[in-house]
């Protein structure tokens, strides 16, 4: 129990720090995390509404599935990269907030890796600049890169994800269709199988799902 | 030299907000409201799939942002609000000790508690509010639109 208490204290913890010194990939952070729990949550509610037509959940649910999946990847991927293309715009000096042009001017460095490039932008200011100088700094980062991150997001999770998964949905829904298509029919006494619904159309009622009859006509004793 | 683009007082402001007033419940704002203007139309013309599965698909994406957004902003404020409080009442300083002695970062801290609170609470949330009211939102939209080909 102990032990249990230290780890939900040391990912609160971990959370915190990030939440305050590297504001832009917490909010992705937890950004992802709702995604996944709200896909969860939604593909639950597609599966347990039976006011839609199954033709169209066999599209819904793995619409919904693959949002939550792209949304999660591709939401992590693009928005962490916008977010280091801001940043980066601040750290390469390509943007710079006035006050600091003439403290930078001389500011140059091999590092490539954002978290030594800030370092070494930030001990630069505080060698030639003054506390004020060194806030503006802080937060012009912070901020280029929450900027660029929304904007990824948005690109992300707006207009590649819904593109994605309504292909791959897509895909799963023809792949499912052709399945029922290919076995139909499956029972001669009962009609073919109506693509629509998934049953069979002469079945005497209408809950009796084709599956339930596979392999009947199979059946000598059955069909004697 | 490269030339460098100097940014004035205005887009700093903007930066400033971007820094310390985005949390979960405006990122989560801006999020739904983008989606609401573009889902809905890369839904509608979506080629892979038949014209009325295309229709149910419109449906749901829309009742799933409004829902989404609506519960998920009123989620993440009401949980900023709670720990403005908690911050109030509670000791967190072993938390995050080196932060707190900064009063700059003290609106940054607790929209980060705020956030993690309102993760928390979305965890339950979307099975038991999101969830029902998306259903009912779905229904109520094919009920609407979807109504000639039932």
């Amino acid at each position: 129990m102990k032990g249990l208490n230290n780890f939900c204290q040391n990912i609160l913890n971990k959370f915190c720090q990030q939440g305050i010194s590297d504001r832009a990939n917490f909010l992705k952070n937890i950004a992802v995390i709702g995604w996944i729990l709200s896909s969860l949550a939604q593909t639950c509610a597609v599966i347990f509404n039976d006011k839609i037509p199954s033709k169209e959940k066999r599209f819904l649910v793995p619409q919904e599935i693959f949002d939550g999946l792209a949304n999660a990847t591709l939401f992590w991927f693009i928005t962490s990269k916008a977010t280091d293309f801001g940043k980066k715009l601040i750290l390469k000096k390509i943007v710079l907030p006035k006050s600091l042009v003439n403290v930078m001017n001389d500011f140059t460095t091999k590092a490539k890796d954002i978290p030594k490039l800030k370092e070494k932008f930030l001990a630069h200011i505080k060698k030639y600049g003054t506390k004020e100088n060194l806030k503006t700094a802080e937060m012009s980062i912070e901020g280029m890169g929450v900027l660029s991150g929304i904007t990824g997001a948005i690109f992300a999770n707006n207009i590649i994800t819904p593109i994605v998964r309504n292909k791959l949905a897509g895909i799963c829904q023809k792949k499912e269709m052709d399945r029922v298509k290919e076995n139909a029919p499956l029972n001669p006494y009962y009609g073919n199988v109506n693509i629509n619904t998934g049953f069979y159309s002469k079945s005497p009622h209408p809950l009796i799902k084709p599956s339930t009859f596979r392999g009947f006509e199979h059946n000598i004793s059955m069909k004697i | 030299m490269r030339p460098i683009l100097q940014l004035g007082e205005k887009p700093m402001k903007l930066l400033r907000t971007c820094a310390t007033q985005i949390a979960g419940p405006e990122n989560r704002l801006i999020l739904g409201i983008s989606a609401l203007a573009s889902q809905p139309f890369i839904d509608f013309y979506n080629k892979n799939v038949d014209e009325k599965t295309r229709k149910y698909s419109v449906c749901k994406t829309i009742a799933k942002i409004i829902v989404g957004t609506t519960v998920g902003v009123i989620v993440r404020a009401l949980a900023i609000k709670y720990s403005a409080q908690l911050l109030k009442t509670v000791d967190v300083s072993e938390l995050v000790p080196n932060v707190l002695r900064k009063p700059e970062n003290r609106k940054i801290l607790q929209n980060t508690i705020g956030d993690i609170l309102g993760l928390g609470v979305c965890l339950f949330s979307n099975f038991l509010i999101d969830a029902p009211l998306t259903k009912v939102g779905t229904n109520l939209l094919t009920k609407k639109f979807i109504k000639e080909e039932k």
